[in-house]
């Protein structure tokens, strides 16, 4: 699915707080060391528990030596809110693909007037001329079928696993070890509602 | 058979720790390292704590060493303040069992710390510093510790950041590697550093077998190991191109390595005392030499002092923001390559200041501070939160448990009628807050100290103290904080829930007419750890006039929209649990409860 140079493959997740970017960070980690390649994850949190911003750089390959991603190099970047991308695009190769949820929060420092507000969607304009922007519409079918906020990153999963042809039963499988029993009907549903998205 | 596992910093500092055939583990919560105790509670064998404070931790550990078996103990950076009485005395002593102590900088200030590098320690105690880069070496190093600590009488500081802690690489485990006899007993007898001196330079007959127990020949241990440390494999000479050379240690020598790999490189897994024949060696080998080092420049000061030319913080000055290395400054600075990136945004997108949760009952006390016009000093962790910008009603914040003191010594200074509030949280009470109680008590001292008492250290992530009814895994008891305050002898105590806003600001401002020290316990348990809130929420009604009031209040959930071309408030459904404390500053009504 991507092509890189001698860094390995590289991923960014990122997202706010209590969105799940840790778990699916956890998940990805298990898969990528199945499929029996060398990997480097690095989580990257502020203190607090709410309101921050939540980074993660794995990297896979044959052999890995830094954790960290360096900027212009990532190929993927998994991300649960609008700003974040923002933040973290530089990270991204040209042409490389950014999967989103289709969400914007208002960071506390722009409503408290501490800083300027941005417009995130003229942005991302900009954003789809250089990147492969794919907007995941998360939020909507969280609405539409009733299920909890958490899932969020389970049906990002299942998108993922469909777009990259990435094993999606090794993934429920690994996933199925790291959660309760009781939520995993749910999550599976989740996971195929977010393997049958077909929008860009 | 071993197993491949991928896991974090943390995790392979417990799977090293328990391999090492540890007895007693200790340490106190602080980010980044709080989850290396955490993953210790699955060790049925192993007895682990949450101390009070870490200076307790530590000293829990020398007990275990001093009965000959293996004790770690784990800490953040500045825990490391709190403790250096007790490690820096127990250099230079007689070590039974082995003693590693982890201590977490925040290289970078990434999880968002004061910086500090632990090495100092290092230097100023003559304690061997060990800096892994990844887990498989994290664990490896923790081993190789605990030789050394036992070989050379010694405690050895493990030092990790912010980056290695939290990464995630392979290791391969195999279950039955801990070593299971470990007791090591060469001392019945372990004194003071100070103690010892007097016999050694007292005594002209010192080496009379009377006296020879008391002393401890510290300095030739000492010396033995900085000759020793050339020969250690965790040094690693990898001569290769003899143009540029580079010292690193650290997940910095990662970077380093991936950026230039044709570069002969001087690994460092042990970076005090420094391996000398190993430096010359290198410096001899190439024509530019380099150090690469995590914060502060303590290896080249070192190197510089032996007469080697080497360059360092004059190629990689240390700013307030740019304390680490990264591959791409590395890049930049030795082989003059930047990346020209279009997708460049991160300056013009805002910061996501760290704030309370919505519901955070210590946002209920930050507004009456603020309604009232109050001073006070402050809290560490979430009851602090409320000096940063969004918020900025707290005056002074300093350590943990330092707010009581700062106030006592506030208001014995100005000699002001309006007293001057100490805010700390119920952790930081326990952890050395209690001491400056009893010292404003004993002082006569004339302060509203409020206690926030959520029932956890929740900034860390929700661990236990000593009010909270549990520790780490074994059974703890239950001690009362307004019992001991009681006991000390405050005479003027409020217990009160911070939700009922008008009657904590009506014990606040009573507090202020009585004379002497008033404690009040603003109580109710953390939203995000100990008690999940109910499903209300709050929401906007269409005559909100958008003052704005409500966006100071810090509330996550309390965003600012367009509508009809006027900015109103509108709160984030997803965010709200429906505590009102936005209904109580909205002064026209504007905002309803929604079930």
């Amino acid at each position: 699915m991507m092509c890189s140079e001698d860094y390995g493959k590289n991923i960014i997740i990122c997202g706010l707080g209590g969105q799940g970017v840790v778990l699916s960070s956890d998940i990805l980690s298990d898969y990528f060391l199945h499929q029996g390649y060398d990997l480097k994850v690095s989580d990257i949190m502020g203190l607090g528990q709410r309101g921050g911003s939540v980074m993660t750089h794995l990297r896979y390959g044959d052999k890995i030596l830094s954790p960290l991603i360096k900027n212009g190099t990532a190929d993927l970047m998994i991300a649960f809110e609008k700003t974040e991308v923002l933040r973290w695009a530089h990270l991204l190769k040209p042409n490389g693909i950014v999967c989103c949820n289709d969400y914007i929060e208002t960071p506390t420092t722009v409503t408290c007037g501490l800083q300027e507000k941005i417009d995130v969607e003229e942005y991302f304009k900009n954003l789809q001329q250089n990147l492969d922007v794919k907007i995941v519409p998360i939020n909507k079918l969280i609405a539409k079928h009733n299920l909890k906020r958490q899932v969020s990153n389970i049906i990002m999963l299942g998108y993922l696993s469909h777009l990259l042809s990435w094993d999606g039963e090794l993934i429920l499988e690994i996933l199925s070890k790291r959660i309760k029993k009781d939520y995993l009907s749910m999550n599976k549903l989740a996971f195929d509602l977010g393997k049958n998205i077909t929008n860009k | 058979m071993t197993i491949k596992k991928i896991v974090t910093g943390n995790e392979a500092a417990a799977i090293g720790a328990y391999e090492s055939g540890v007895t007693v583990v200790t340490g106190y919560p602080g980010a980044p390292c709080t989850q290396v105790l955490e993953h210790f509670s699955k060790y049925d064998d192993v007895y682990c704590e949450w101390s009070i404070n870490e200076k307790s931790a530590m000293e829990v550990a020398i007990g275990a060493s001093f009965s000959g078996k293996r004790s770690f103990v784990v800490m953040k950076t500045l825990g490391l303040n709190v403790a250096a009485d007790a490690i820096l005395q127990y250099s230079g002593t007689k070590v039974n069992g082995g003693i590693v102590v982890l201590v977490a900088d925040d290289v970078g200030r990434i999880v968002g710390d004061d910086y500090q590098d632990s090495r100092n320690y290092g230097i100023a105690a003559h304690i061997p510093v060990l800096e892994p880069v990844d887990c498989e070496e994290i664990r490896h190093f923790i081993k190789f510790g605990y030789e050394i600590s036992e070989k050379y009488s010694i405690p050895v500081i493990l030092r990790l950041n912010a980056i290695t802690t939290k990464s995630k690489s392979i290791i391969e485990i195999d279950q039955k590697q801990r070593i299971e006899k470990t007791e090591n007993i060469q001392f019945d007898f372990c004194g003071q550093k100070m103690a010892t001196n007097v016999i050694r330079f007292g005594f002209n007959n010192y080496n009379d077998e009377k006296l020879k127990r008391y002393w401890h020949d510290f300095e030739q241990d000492r010396s033995q190991l900085r000759e020793d440390c050339n020969q250690f494999q965790i040094n690693s000479l990898e001569l290769a191109d003899s143009k540029i050379g580079i010292i690193s240690s650290g997940v910095s020598y990662c970077y380093a390595k991936e950026v230039l790999p044709q570069a002969s490189f001087l690994k460092l897994g042990l970076v005090y005392p420094l391996p000398v024949k190993l430096i010359s060696e290198i410096a001899d080998y190439v024509d530019d030499l380099y150090v690469i080092e995590g914060f502060q420049p303590l290896i080249e000061k070192e190197i510089k002092a032996m007469g080697i030319k080497i360059k360092g913080s004059e190629i990689f000055p240390r700013f307030p923001h740019a304390l680490y290395f990264t591959p791409d400054l590395i890049e930049e600075k030795l082989l003059g390559k930047k990346t020209e990136n279009t997708n460049y945004y991160k300056d013009i997108v805002p910061f996501r200041m760290p704030t309370n949760c919505p519901g955070c009952p210590h946002l209920f006390i930050f507004y009456a501070l603020a309604k009232h016009n109050i001073k006070s000093a402050g809290a560490i962790g979430c009851g602090g939160l409320g000096a940063l910008p969004h918020i900025g009603v707290i005056d002074i914040v300093q350590c943990m448990g330092s707010s009581i003191g700062i106030a006592h010594g506030y208001s014995k200074a100005t000699n002001s009628k309006e007293k001057f509030v100490a805010i700390t949280g119920d952790g930081e009470f326990w952890h050395t807050g209690l001491n400056n109680l009893i010292n404003t008590v004993y002082n006569k001292g004339n302060t509203t100290i409020i206690i926030q008492d959520n029932s956890t250290v929740a900034m860390t992530g929700g661990q236990g103290n000593p009010s909270t009814g549990y520790g780490l895994s074994q059974e703890t008891a239950t001690i009362s904080i307004e019992n001991v305050c009681k006991a000390i002898g405050i005479k003027d105590l409020y217990i009160v829930d911070p939700y009922d806003l008008s009657s904590f600001e009506e014990i606040l401002l009573k507090t202020f007419d009585y004379e002497g020290p008033s404690v009040i316990i603003a109580r109710r348990p953390c939203l995000t750890f100990i008690k999940k809130p109910d499903k209300k929420k709050c929401v906007v009604t269409d005559s909100c006039v958008g003052c704005k009031k409500c966006t100071k209040i810090g509330c996550l959930a309390i965003e600012l929209i367009e509508k009809d071309q006027n900015t109103v408030a509108m709160i984030n459904e997803h965010l709200c649990v429906g505590c009102g404390l936005c209904k109580e500053v909205c002064q026209i009504g504007a905002i309803d409860d929604v079930q």
